[in-house]
């Protein structure tokens, strides 16, 4: 336990030895060796820290799961130094370690270090290779303080610095323009969700006067909330409403659900293995992570419940429906993962946060595959990402393939792999919700179907179909500004497997992705008994029968698949499903290709015609009025000091004349009282 | 002298007599010894402060501290503090001066010895408990001070400024001594105790008293640079050798301080006098102190002006001392030395980013001289950013910090238009900080670009540890309010 | 009034000394006039003349020298008729006096600020 610090502690310091000395060794030691080494520190520090957690782990198994909430500090030394102490309000730099915050630490240290091993391949022809794990070892860090805090505030600083850390890595390959407009997106639409967090931590602290979640006096707010009460007395739905509504709109900013998914599509114009640790394992599932660990406190509030299941639902479905018809492998992943987001969500909302968590945690094994195996088609395919130039790639790139292939059937929801336990335990707990769980389950089930459609079409179109490509073309056309650094390297032409490095990583993935569903059967769910200590128990009804759920849940994933199947094997040639002529008559798939107009609509009201209220305010409000005050002032200022400065002369008679009348006056306003007492 | 402990009173003020007795042994060292090299008197003169301050920590921690020589010396919490601020200032201001004496060609020993003795002075100030002492530690800063204002002998302006601050600090310390001659004819006594037993045992105020009182504050109140009795500041800070301006500016405020915050805490029953003068005196200092330094195109004369109005700040934390609640009083207190610390780190600091530049061709005080300094020398230009984000109070400085505990004190007094004053003159006063920030990142050099000098390792010390102080301190404001709060 | 009669005695005397002293000079003295010794005595500089003119800044060292000394001695007369009451801490304590006074003179003579160019 008193080596917890060292959990955030050792990618810190990863952090600060390649922001301060990354350049320089990459200088001295060769291209070659200096990023050889940047690689393995960190990498290093990652695996470093994924083993403490284990030994943590160790120690905190021993302990009966009454006990299981340790309180440590995130220091040195077990250091307790205030970081904030202002009036009532104490913020100290500890953590929590208990099993959700255990849980997450193996998946973003785990999943983290194995991405980060994936990356020293990836980006080994990057010239920004100590700016891109100097950032990236910046993003476990914080994404560790986020996990571990002892408070919400701290949280909210890990919850900023990961989101920091996206913009940054978004717009990694900020030349070109399009990429920083996407990091800048991400950015702003997560501001919107930030700003409801930020209320939420206000609010939490009026309600409970306490920004800890648990303390061992029992004194934190879900200490508090899990008893129903407040300083002031009984907990109010209101207020638990109040509260939850805020917290999950700062949830649906930074795990992408609707309204505000808009960013994580455009995200993944950053280098792949962002896309695969940030927008898809780890940083996106920070709302669920965040939901959960309030859960004592939502469970108060049966429309907060109801409002989150919808929202998680509803974007599943949605999200789905987008990712149907679009063309970019990474796009695809992207809404892929929105609407994956939505399950954990409607998990979090008919209150199976531990199944939430569950599917958080086999999400982060296959999509993080997906996106490392779509990452690692891209590199075969020298920087190109449309699917619609790919096909047929099953047998020259092999290895990626049958990884794929797992990672496929996980989110397909096909038994025993992984997705299909959480999936299939969200659902069926849905079906025990109370206010319209029937209809919960019934969106998801056909969001399932939907999931497992557009996932064999990908699969199809990248591996099974005929070649749409040349291989003397590849590599050539593509300079010109895709989207990946490898469109610059000249060195590989045609179709070529990825690097061991690369290729470990995917093996590993695709081991998880096959077993790391096995710890969560239903009946025998050892993830939900671990995860018990840190969850709030919420009462369900009696459900769908495990078996039957379980069976339709196999069929439909089943469905989709075969559906898909069939059709795309009637267009071997072509890859595609609809003819020109057909695309251009088909509403729905023109209002699925183009988002639903969504993207364009926010654009429409908030860039442009907001963009005109922005106008008029800076131009009409403050330009004209505020600032025509304050250079008034200003210039009323300026002039007075004018003014004045011409007494000081320079001349001591002047200066001592200055003085004596300073005398008189003094002497004069402290005998005035007494002149006014003798009068009285 | 019979029937009093001589060894506990001269306990009592062992680190005084540590830093006298160096001072002796410096002295005659550099003209006898080791007469060409002053490295050995700048470091024992460090090393003497260094002591000193070894030996008032360890009284800090042992809380041990009785009065000495019939109660004219009182090392309380409130002398301790404000000794170990002064220390910290004599050893910054050592290292400051070490590269800057040999560069601009006055590497005398007596600069080290002439820091030391003021020092004593102000120590002497702080612990005094009786107005002779606190009337000879002023005279023994206030002498050693007007030497290193003119200290630069072939500098005309360092010449005029050493004049201009003798013949008006000889006019305060007359308008002092007046003042104590009228306290001593109200009260009959010189002690503070004594005077203050006077004070709650009196029915009605006394007249001559209450001139004395007058003509107390005009005399502190001309070493801590307030207005009125601010004139010679902007002159002498310009004048006198950077160095020694950062010394002087961190010292002899300190110093006029701490005898402010003792002499009217004891004369707290009767506030209602001599509350509407400083009232009105910090209003004026924090008004025109901002006011006229927006207007100033030279560094040191910018800082000087900045310096009345941090001078103007603290009054309002001795204003904020008058009130029935306890814990408001001490707030103020502690408000007031926090922000003393606070002030001596960041403008340090600043003049010593000035010292640290000036070479012997050139000596940096001038908006000219540091235009587009942030191109030339990145690493001075970023401290001095930094300093001057710290006086003009912005997050998470340890400027800002003390503004706001000196502001919250305020309020809790009940004096919600000082601090409403405050926050405004505040504001005004982030115009010129930021216009150096401007001048140095955002305007091109206009000249040829000149070396720091190569031996300038102390001096950048210095203001190294200045800066991380600011940002410790300025993060974990705790770390200091421990030690300030000891005055409760 | 009794304890005034030796403060008259000594006003008496004293006025009598100077016109004593005075008379004397005139009879015992030589006569040699000379127009130098009707001037004003200021210690040997030309008393009449613009008052701007510059002093040698060495009469000041000499005079601050003096006046140190000179106060020491006036310093000591007291603590003389009084040490006995106070016995060795007296002592010691005027010693550490005149040893600063000591090092004020050893430092004065080491900067050659006793030697007249």
């Amino acid at each position: 336990m008193s080596l917890v610090w060292l959990i955030p502690g050792l990618p810190l310091i990863g952090f600060l030895f390649h922001a301060f000395l990354g350049k320089s060794i990459v200088k001295s030691m060769g291209d070659a060796n200096g990023k050889k080494t940047i690689g393995a520190i960190a990498t290093g520090v990652v695996f470093a820290s994924l083993l403490i957690s284990v030994m943590v782990f160790m120690d905190l198994m021993k302990l009966a799961p009454m006990d299981q909430r340790q309180y440590v500090s995130l220091l040195p030394g077990g250091a307790r130094i205030p970081w904030i102490s202002i009036g009532s309000l104490h913020v100290y730099y500890m953590g929590i370690i208990d099993p959700l915050s255990l849980l997450m630490c193996f998946i973003v240290t785990g999943v983290g270090g194995v991405i980060h091993l994936y990356a020293t391949g990836y980006m080994a022809d990057d010239k920004d290779y100590p700016r891109f794990f100097t950032y990236f070892n910046l993003f476990i860090f914080f994404m560790l303080m986020l996990v571990l805090s002892e408070n919400i505030l701290l949280m909210f600083v890990g919850w900023e610095g990961v989101g920091l850390c996206s913009y940054l890595l978004i717009s990694f390959w900020f030349e070109d323009v399009e990429n920083s407009k996407a990091g800048n997106k991400a950015f702003i639409v997560n501001r919107i969700g930030d700003l409801g967090f930020s209320i939420g931590v206000m609010t939490i602290f009026a309600v409970f006067g306490t920004l800890s979640f648990y303390t061992p006096q029992g004194t934190g707010f879900l200490d508090m909330a899990a008893k129903g009460i407040t300083p002031h007395g009984m907990l109010s739905v209101g207020a638990a409403t109040l509260i939850a509504l805020l917290l999950f709109m700062g949830a649906c900013g930074k795990s992408a659900q609707f309204p505000l998914y808009v960013w994580l599509p455009d995200a993944m114009a950053g280098p792949t293995p962002v896309s695969a640790l940030i927008h898809a394992a780890t940083m996106v599932t920070a709302g669920v992570v965040m939901i959960t660990r309030v859960s004592p406190l939502i469970v108060h509030s049966p429309i907060a419940m109801m409002v989150i299941a919808c929202v998680g639902v509803f974007t599943a479905f949605y999200a789905a429906t987008i990712a149907m018809t679009q063309n970019d492998i990474k796009k695809v992943l992207a809404y892929s993962t929105v609407s994956q987001l939505g399950y954990m969500f409607l998990g979090c909302g008919v209150g199976a946060f531990a199944a939430g968590m569950f599917h958080v945690t086999t999400h982060a094994f296959f999509k993080g595959l997906l996106f490392l195996g779509a990452g690692s088609v891209i590199h075969a395919m020298s920087g190109e990402q449309d699917m619609r130039k790919m096909g047929g790639l099953k047998d020259r790139i092999p290895v990626t393939f049958w990884t794929m292939v797992c990672a496929w059937l996980a989110i397909s929801g096909i038994p025993p792999f992984a997705g299909f336990w959480s999936k299939d335990e969200i659902l069926g707990s849905a079906t025990g919700f109370p206010q319209y769980g029937m209809a919960l389950y019934a969106v998801g089930m056909f969001t399932a179907l939907m999931t497992a459609f557009y996932m064999t079409r990908l699969m199809m179109k990248t591996f099974w179909t005929k070649p749409r490509y040349k291989d003397e073309e590849l590599g050539a056309h593509s300079s010109h500004g895709s989207d990946d650094s490898h469109s610059h390297d000249a060195k590989h032409h045609g179709v070529h497997e990825s690097p061991p490095s690369m290729l470990i990583s995917l093996v590993i993935l695709a081991i998880l992705s096959v077993i790391g569903g096995l710890v969560g059967i239903p009946g025998h769910n050892l993830f939900d008994k671990f995860l018990a200590p840190s969850v709030a128990p919420y009462p369900l009804k009696d459900g769908m029968p495990v078996p039957i759920g379980m069976l339709l849940g196999t069929a439909f994933g089943a469905v989709g698949i075969a559906v898909c199947v069939v059709m795309y094997n009637r267009r071997q040639e072509t890859g595609d499903l609809l003819s020109p002529k057909e695309k251009a008559s088909n509403a729905l798939y023109k209002g699925s290709l183009n988002l639903w107009y969504v993207d364009a609509a926010y654009y429409k009201f908030f860039v442009t015609e907001g963009g005109k209220v922005a106008e008029f305010i800076w131009q009409g409000i403050d330009r004209a009025l505020i600032d025509g005050i304050v250079n008034f002032v200003a210039g009323l200022l300026g002039f007075l000091s004018e003014l004045f400065r011409r007494f000081q002369t320079g001349y001591i008679r002047a200066y001592a004349f200055m003085m004596l009348a300073g005398v008189v006056a003094v002497v004069i306003s402290v005998l005035w009282p007494f002149l006014r007492h003798l009068h009285i | 002298m019979n029937g009093v402990n001589i060894s506990e009173d001269l306990y009592q003020i062992l680190p005084l007599i540590v830093l006298w007795g160096a001072a002796c042994v410096i002295l005659m060292g550099d003209v006898i010894l080791w007469k060409r090299s002053r490295g050995i008197t700048a470091f024992l003169s460090l090393a003497s402060c260094l002591v000193a301050m070894w030996l008032v920590l360890q009284r800090v921690v042992s809380g041990d501290n009785t009065s000495a020589f019939h109660d004219s010396i009182l090392n309380d919490p409130l002398a301790l503090i404000t000794t170990i601020a002064l220390l910290v200032t004599a050893s910054l201001s050592i290292l400051l001066a070490w590269s800057y004496l040999k560069n601009r060609g006055m590497n005398h020993g007596e600069y080290y010895v002439l820091l030391i003795l003021s020092v004593t002075g102000a120590m002497l100030m702080a612990s005094a408990n009786d107005l002779i002492i606190l009337f000879i530690g002023l005279e023994i800063l206030s002498f050693s001070l007007y030497i290193l204002a003119g200290f630069s002998r072939n500098e005309v302006k360092s010449q005029e400024s050493s004049l201009k601050y003798f013949l008006l600090g000889a006019f305060a310390s007359a308008f002092l001594l007046y003042g104590i001659a009228m306290i001593y004819g109200g009260t009959g006594s010189i002690n503070f105790d004594v005077i203050a037993k006077e004070i709650q045992g009196a029915t009605a105020p006394n007249p001559m008293l209450m001139i004395g009182i007058a003509l107390l504050l005009v005399g502190l109140g001309f070493k801590a640079a307030v207005i009125p009795f601010h004139q010679w500041t902007p002159d002498v800070y310009e004048g006198a050798p950077t160095s020694v301006t950062a010394y002087m500016a961190g010292a002899a405020k300190i110093g006029a301080f701490a005898a402010i915050l003792r002499v009217f805490n004891t004369l707290m029953p009767f506030h209602e006098f001599w509350v509407p003068a400083i009232y009105i005196i910090a209003v004026l200092t924090m008004v025109f102190g901002n006011l006229l330094a927006i207007t100033q195109t030279n560094v040191k004369r910018m800082l000087a002006y900045s310096s009345i109005a941090h001078a103007g700040y603290l009054l309002v934390a001795v204003v904020s001392m008058v009130t029935s609640n306890v814990t408001a009083h001490d707030q103020a207190i502690e408000g007031a030395l926090f922000y003393l610390f606070a002030y001596i780190f960041m403008t340090i600091g600043a003049f010593g980013v000035l010292v640290y530049l000036s070479s012997h061709d050139k000596d940096y005080q001038t908006f000219d001289d540091i235009r587009g300094l942030a191109r030339r020398h990145p690493l001075p230009a970023y401290l001095m950013m930094f300093f001057m984000l710290s006086l003009g109070g912005i997050p998470p400085t340890m400027g800002f910090v003390g503004k706001w505990l000196i502001f919250i004190a305020a309020i809790h007094s009940g004096q919600v238009g000082l601090a409403i004053v405050m926050a405004l003159v505040s504001v005004a006063a982030v115009y010129y900080y930021l216009k150096v920030v401007w001048m140095m990142c955002f305007e091109a050099p206009t000249k040829a670009p000149s070396d720091i000098p190569a031996n300038g390792f102390p001096a950048l010390l210095s203001v190294t540890f200045c800066a991380i102080a600011t940002v410790i301190f300025g993060v974990l404001p705790d770390l200091m309010i421990n030690i300030t709060g000891l005055i409760r | 009034m009794q304890s005034y009669v030796p403060f008259v005695m000594f006003t008496a005397i004293g006025f009598a000394f100077i016109f004593v002293t005075l008379l004397m000079a005139r009879f015992v003295r030589p006569s040699a006039p000379n127009p130098n010794k009707q001037e004003t005595y200021e210690c040997g500089p030309v008393p009449v003349g613009d008052a701007w003119n510059q002093f040698n800044i060495h009469y000041y060292l000499f005079a601050l020298l003096f006046v140190v000394f000179d106060v020491e001695a006036a310093f000591l007369y007291p603590w003389a008729m009084a040490f006995r009451m106070f016995g060795l801490y007296a002592v010691v304590e005027m010693i550490i006096f005149v040893a600063l006074l000591g090092v004020g003179l050893v430092y004065a003579w080491r900067r050659e600020a006793l030697e007249w160019e």
